[in-house]
């Protein structure tokens, strides 16, 4: 092992880069491992003191205990199994990624640009795919919404939040995708209110319904 | 193809690269997501599997987590079962874990790859955090950039619409300075009772 004073202070500018580029590499990892364990104890909140049951040792209970827990057990399983999953908007952010259609079979497309980010969205290239849409035709409202979830599941949410504030037309084609995808978008971007509000507007024969009342009931 | 994605945080294969192109963008959103969503199995597994108390397990899982970044960082995991590998990484964390808490080491038993890593106690690494405060945004962004997020100069010249000396030329000024701020600090450290 060399210490890292003795590196910086070698007189070698490989040596002391070496020192700074471990130190600067450490000092990263400790400032993300402060953000996960921030991030994950409220994750774990719930699931930890239950792991912590997994491997703790058995004393010697009574059988009534026994069969009191089997009791309990069988009445959590039944109303776990009638629960809609618990899922957070992080997770369903990326549960539906969407195929574009494609180009219409037999029609000749002149639009070079929308094939092109037809391409990178279904090869999803978000990167990619929001630099084509965001070069094509944006009157469109096609264009408008692939860039929009181009951006969403690229996770730059306040950018895809400028489009799909431009799709909430009621006669929109995309009325209901919007719905869900902007209500989602808002939450994650940390304007929870206002994507809640865009949730709660999902009707009961609309497109993820059961998912927007599971994330609203939280 | 589902049975592919559940070995793979259920990622698909482009999922995983756009993972690591965002990690390598300084971006760790969608890593964390992926990761924090997968926590629970990793410490119960530990727990299971190694009767792993759970605050160990956690603080296995973690370093785990970081040492996970830098490898996808630097293009050493490629898809297939990043579960398996995750969840080895962290029995292998947890057992060195459990073994520097005993560990007296031999001659015999020493490990020579230790030999080339570079020490860093709490006090120099707290005074570099210092010095790191006082460097200007250009230059945390680019030593960031190389040293963190892997990318080669010539990629970050790119990114910075520089030519490829300019910012050869630049690191070197910027870790000059991260140095000497450095060595000031601890001047100003050693001169204390």
């Amino acid at each position: 092992m060399t210490d890292f004073d003795k590196l910086i202070q070698s007189g070698s500018e490989d040596q002391s880069e070496l020192a700074l580029n471990k130190g600067i590499r450490t000092l990263m990892d400790q400032q993300l491992r402060h953000e996960l364990d921030k991030e994950l104890k409220s994750h774990l909140h719930q699931a930890g003191s239950s792991s912590q049951a997994v491997v703790r040792k058995m004393f010697p209970i009574k059988w009534l205990s026994i069969a009191a827990s089997f009791v309990v057990l069988a009445i959590a399983t039944f109303w776990w199994l009638n629960q809609a999953p618990s899922v957070s908007p992080q997770q369903y952010a990326m549960a539906d990624v969407i195929k574009h259609p494609g180009l219409t079979k037999g029609q000749e497309n002149p639009d070079a640009k929308r094939a092109e980010a037809i391409t990178a969205f279904n090869a999803q290239n978000w990167q990619a795919a929001a630099t084509a849409w965001s070069a094509a035709d944006l009157k469109a409202e096609e264009s408008r919404y692939y860039l929009a979830l181009s951006y969403f599941y690229a996770g730059s949410y306040a950018n895809a939040n400028t489009q799909f504030v431009t799709l909430t037309s009621a006669n929109s084609v995309y009325s209901q995708e919007v719905k869900w995808f902007y209500g989602l978008s808002l939450i994650l971007n940390g304007e929870k209110d206002r994507g809640n509000a865009l949730l709660a507007t999902i009707k009961k024969d609309e497109w993820h319904y059961q998912e927007a009342q599971s994330l609203l009931s939280k | 193809m589902s049975a592919d994605t559940s070995k793979n945080f259920h990622l698909s294969e482009n999922q995983f690269t756009e993972m690591v192109f965002r990690l390598q963008s300084g971006d760790n959103a969608l890593f964390k997501q992926v990761f924090i969503a997968h926590s629970a199995d990793c410490i119960n597994y530990l727990q299971v599997t190694y009767k792993a108390e759970y605050d160990e397990a956690y603080d296995a899982m973690l370093d785990t987590m970081i040492n996970y970044r830098q490898r996808l960082v630097d293009g050493k995991v490629s898809y297939g079962n990043l579960r398996f590998l995750f969840l080895q990484m962290a029995s292998q964390h947890y057992i060195r874990q459990q073994t520097a808490k005993s560990k007296v080491v031999s001659a015999d038993q020493f490990d020579e790859a230790e030999e080339e890593e570079v020490t860093i106690s709490d006090d120099q690494l707290a005074m570099l955090g210092h010095a790191w405060k006082d460097l200007g945004e250009v230059c945390k962004d680019l030593l960031k950039m190389n040293f963190y997020d892997g990318l080669k100069l010539n990629e970050i010249a790119k990114k910075m619409d520089k030519t490829d000396v300019a910012v050869r030329k630049q690191k070197e000024r910027c870790l000059e300075q991260l140095k000497n701020t450095y060595l000031t600090y601890k001047g100003n450290d050693d001169d204390r009772f």
